[in-house]
């Protein structure tokens, strides 16, 4: 930009700014793209992609060995161009109009389609810069690499945009700083999954509960005295002796949180987590619910005695419970989540209702619609020599203020009923029935629980046939629903199931800790039903919902008190992540580097939301449960599939109104603009400093309270977020012991200075020159505002009269911050100092022979100043009384001091004096009034 | 044990304490309030060691023929059996693609 500015003295400064870039509108730079400005990796990546085979730039074959993606050269199209090897990089760019584009063919952008408002081209990469200031030009998008990839939920969830391996390090949103709690089976701490590009372990933590040994660090809250703990330096030297046999942590821990670098740092892309930089405790977790507890308890003291966000995985839970989110265990998960500190859980695998089959395990009725019954079918089955192992339990939860008799009829029509109050053991021929209805109202809430088993203890055939179970209302006053669900069924040495008939279906089976309301709970959907195994192509044998449906298996809500849930549905059939090394794995379940392995389960589509979190937790680390909920809801990805109801054929005329929201909750996991929405850390913005001097003004006088403006500085914010500006740096010189430099706003920006507040000021303390840093209050500039400021010296009256004053500013003093990017000396100024033309001031105006610096007196001192040496210079009381002869002990000079003290050296007393000079012909007679006595400071 | 205290007690840990005394059990304990330094100490007392406190619950193991005594306590207001967490590996049934339009991952 062309100043434009006038002074003083209406001085044309256009072009003599030294060093500064002109200011103009920037385009949005995609966070992948930033690296490319910076010669040296630009070099770095060329050499990379000359390496590179073509494969990116043809369609792959499904079924081919992918190649391996170096890196960000993998994720954005690039190659290099000509003996030289400049490397080009594919855009999107987005333009205002098509002036812009082509402006963009001018600076060697090789335009493809225009679509829109939006541009395809191939451009040098040394040429972003320019590009992004190109007018009219928006925004510049890196184009993406379209590329078969085994991991296809981070595309899924829309992962893959936010961060890149570049081939040596991570950027964008990776976890850093957070930690991914994994409580579960273990992990395979060994695995390079879990290890950074250094070796080192990425396990901060890890507790086996089953092993016994060094225990866990007492947090600040809880002692755990069982176990065996393995510091991340007891894992760096192999001195960890855990194991996860099972496999179902690793492959959790793998999805959340694992790196991709077990395949070394070229195949990376392959099989990362979602959060590759989070740092990891783990728990290998004894399966039982206090355990559990302890577990949690323990990472949740862990991080935040280690001063760290949280986002904890639990991908397991139960199957019992009021599920309501009243029970012991969900209200200490309410406790326990916090500003940072996150728990997700999986819903369960539980099966929804498009899929009737022997999964159904729930049904629900109401007392004030009359009886009514339900069916199951136990299957033909070789009776167990335990009777109890042939077994099927129902748990019942009814209103409080209703009352229901409970039946159940066996296939040859007997019957057994318990009134409440009762509890019921009937043995019949096709065997034992035990109904439990004469348990107290759960005081958390008030409902009533009771347990109806069938078992084949002195049965004299197998249970099988079809059952009915029968609810009778005694009393029906509340106008809610009974509900009750089958937690167990087996019936045989093969453990066949019984099958939920008329009036069951799959809703309200989310179990705990899911159904907690701090907890994100976690459904799951289908990306894929075959994958490439080391055995050949291989495919899940159960049902085939259409890729892109929710999983067959995952656990429909509404939670028992109607709330929503899940919160979020993510993959989860099939998911490919790390294995452990220490489970058995099915070979068709293995891919290719036998390293990652293919599991389903809801299990699988939570650690991608705790991923998930782990990333919103990196830029937002106080985020409340309440709040990621918010943001995933408002940002979910609806489709064709989420709007499914599922509704079961064979429902229960008293179930509720099916909506969508009770399998799907708001629909499927969107990562990215999860984050769009809590806002992305801006680009940093760009302060522009400009520095001119300001000209000399024609009489600068130097007397007390003389402000000179000296320099005049224009800031400009480039970019999409305020910049606070902490300090600016000037370096001042002058014979005034007391003056001071001041930075002030100049109020009417471009045109005359015109200045306006002080927004700092500092002491100028000696003559020589000083460096004064000048520390703004506010100065907090708003996006593409711009700020006129004026460096000035502001005079005591000491300064003699011819002095001459120095400002320059400093720019390697000058300090900002952005308030969103919190990047700190974002600036674009002069590279070398810029000095304010000299001033040299006087005392005296034009035609005037003498000058006092203050008048009233209140320092203890006073200068005159003269325009030559005077001949008489003598002080007297008003009565004519001489009180000092200034002449008397000393030269004539042009400055002469009078310290307030009489001939006597006392000091004189405050009042009205008389001074009378001679200068050449003139005689001055100046009023003196010293309201100050001598000797009270300055 | 007492009306009172077994009152507290949920069926299963009902049936643990009556049949298999001599059985460690872990239980979750109900109090009336987050339990101060010295309610610990009378819940340690009582046979149980304590493992997590998360605000009103508390975790923890004890011989099952301890647990009147636990219950016995006027703060405890509920003990119940730890519930068991289902082994979280899930059923994997695979076999070769004999689709031709078998989903491979797209």
């Amino acid at each position: 930009m062309t100043p434009t500015r006038r002074f003083l003295l209406a001085l044309a400064l256009a072009g003599v700014l030294p060093g500064v870039a002109a200011a103009q509108e920037r385009a949005y730079v995609d966070p992948l793209l930033r690296p490319l400005m910076d010669p040296v990796e630009r070099e770095r990546l060329a050499a990379i992609v000359a390496r590179m085979p073509v494969a990116a730039e043809r369609p792959l074959d499904p079924e081919e060995r992918p190649t391996p993606a170096p890196g960000l050269p993998g994720l954005i199209a690039m190659d290099v161009e000509g003996p030289a090897g400049a490397l080009r990089v594919g855009l999107l760019i987005r333009v205002r109009d098509r002036g812009a584009v082509e402006s963009l063919r001018a600076a060697g952008a090789e335009i493809g389609a225009v679509v829109g408002d939006v541009v395809t081209a191939r451009v040098p990469a040394s040429e972003l810069e320019r590009l992004a200031r190109i007018p009219g030009v928006l925004r510049l998008q890196g184009a993406r690499v379209a590329r078969f990839m085994h991991n296809l939920s981070m595309d899924r969830i829309r992962a893959t945009p936010v961060r890149a391996w570049d081939g040596e390090r991570w950027r964008g949103f990776t976890g850093e700083g957070v930690i991914v709690g994994i409580v579960d089976t273990g992990l395979d701490h060994r695995h390079g999954d879990f290890r950074r590009a250094d070796g080192g372990t990425r396990v901060v933590g890890l507790w086996d509960q089953h092993l016994s040994g060094p225990q866990p660090p007492p947090t600040a809250t809880d002692t755990f005295r069982y176990g065996h703990f393995c510091s991340p330096a007891d894992i760096d030297a192999s001195e960890c002796p855990h194991r996860d046999t099972n496999g179902h942590g690793t492959h959790v821990g793998g999805t959340a949180a694992g790196n991709g670098l077990e395949l070394g740092p070229d195949a990376v892309s392959r099989y990362t987590g979602v959060a590759p930089e989070a740092d990891l405790l783990v728990v290998a977790v004894i399966l039982t619910e206090d355990r559990l507890l302890e577990a949690v308890t323990w990472v949740v003291g862990r991080a935040r005695d280690l001063g760290r966000p949280l986002a904890l995985n639990l991908s397991l839970g139960f199957t019992t419970g009021p599920r309501d989110g009243t029970g012991d265990f969900d209200r200490a998960m309410n406790e326990l989540s916090g500003p940072g500190t996150i728990i997700v859980a999986s819903t369960g695998n539980h099966g929804s209702n498009h899929h009737p089959w022997e999964l159904l395990k729930h049904g629900t009725g109401q007392a004030a619609l009359g009886p009514m019954s339900f069916s199951f079918d136990v299957p033909a089955y070789s009776a167990s020599q335990n009777c109890q192992q042939d077994v099927t339990v129902f748990e019942v939860w009814y209103p409080g203020q209703d009352r229901l008799t409970i039946g159940v009829r066996r296939p040859d029509g007997t019957r057994a009923a318990a009134a409440y109050g009762e509890l019921v053991v009937d043995t019949g021929a096709v065997g034992r029935i035990i109904i439990e209805n004469d348990l107290d109202p759960d005081p958390d809430n008030a409902d009533i629980p009771a347990w109806i088993a069938v078992d084949g203890c002195g049965a004299e055939t197998t249970l099988t046939g079809e059952w009915r179970l029968e609810f009778t209302p005694d009393v029906a006053e509340s106008g809610r629903r009974y509900h009750f669900w089958m937690p167990l069924t087996r019936f045989g040495p093969g453990q066949a199931r019984a099958r939920g008939g008329a009036g069951f279906d799959n809703r309200y089976v989310v179990g705990s800790p899911a159904t907690a309301d701090s907890v994100i709970a976690v459904g799951a959907y289908v990306i894929r039903h075959c994958w490439t195994s080391v055995v050949g192509t291989v495919c899940g044998t159960d049902d085939r919902e259409a890729v892109g449906d929710l999983a067959v298996f995952s656990s429909g809500g509404p939670t028992r008190d109607e709330r929503i849930k899940p919160d979020i549905v993510a993959p989860g059939k099939w998911v490919i992540s790390s294995r452990s090394a220490d489970a058995e794995v099915q070979q068709a379940l293995l891919v290719e580097g036998r390293q990652h392995w293919a599991l389903p389960g809801t299990s699988m589509a939570s650690p991608h939301m705790a991923g998930a979190v782990a990333l919103m937790l990196q830029e937002h680390p106080d985020l409340l449960p309440g709040q990621i909920k918010a943001v995933v809801d408002a940002t979910a990805i609806q489709d064709q599939f989420t709007s499914r109801t599922y509704e079961a054929p064979t429902a229960s005329p008293a179930v509720p109104p099916v909506v969508p929201e009770h399998w799907w909750g708001p629909g499927k996991l969107d990562v990215d603009a999860a984050l769009a929405e809590l806002g992305y850390p801006a680009d940093p913005a760009t302060i522009i400093v400009q520095v001119q001097p300001l000209p000399p003004p024609e009489a600068p006088v130097s007397r007390r309270g003389a402000v000179l403006p000296m320099l005049q500085l224009r800031l400009h914010v480039e970019g999409d977020e305020p910049v606070d500006v902490l300090s600016l740096g000037f370096e001042a010189s002058g014979p005034d012991p007391e003056m001071r430099l001041l930075l002030l706003r100049d109020e009417a920006g471009p045109g005359p200075v015109t200045p306006g507040d002080t927004l700092a000021a500092g002491q100028v303390p000696a003559q020589e020159p000083r460096v004064v840093r000048l520390f703004p209050e506010e100065l907090v500039l708003q996006p593409q505002d711009t700020a006129w400021l004026v460096a000035a010296l502001e005079m005591s009256g000491a300064a003699p009269h011819a002095a001459t004053f120095r400002v320059t500013y400093l720019p390697g003093q000058t300090r900002t911050v952005g308030l969103e990017s919190l990047v700190t000396n974002q600036v674009e100024q002069p590279e070398a100092p810029v000095a304010a033309a000299p001033v040299r001031t006087t005392v005296l105006e034009p035609g005037e022979v003498f000058a006092l610096n203050e008048n009233p007196i209140r320092s203890n001192r006073v200068i005159f100043t003269f325009v030559e040496p005077p001949r008489r210079a003598a002080i007297y009381t008003p009565d004519g009384r001489l009180v000092i002869d200034l002449l008397e002990r000393r030269t004539p000079t042009e400055r002469m001091i009078w310290d307030l003290r009489n001939r006597q050296e006392a000091p004189v007393a405050p009042g009205a004096y008389l001074a009378i000079f001679e200068i050449g012909e003139v005689v001055v007679r100046e009023r003196l009034l010293i309201v100050r006595p001598a000797g009270g400071g300055s | 044990m007492a009306p009172e205290a077994a009152a507290k007690l949920d069926r299963p840990l009902r049936e643990v304490v009556e049949a298999s005394p001599d059985s460690v059990v872990g239980v979750l304990v109900r109090t009336r309030a987050h339990p101060e330094a010295g309610e610990r100490a009378q819940l340690s007392a009582a046979g149980l060691s304590i493992g997590a406190v998360v605000g009103d619950v508390v975790s923890g193991r004890i011989v099952a023929r301890h647990v009147p005594e636990l219950a016995a306590l006027d703060f405890v207001l509920r003990v119940r059996l730890a519930r068991p967490i289902p082994e979280p590996r899930p059923p994997t049934d695979v076999g070769p693609a004999s689709d031709p339009d078998s989903q491979c991952g797209s």
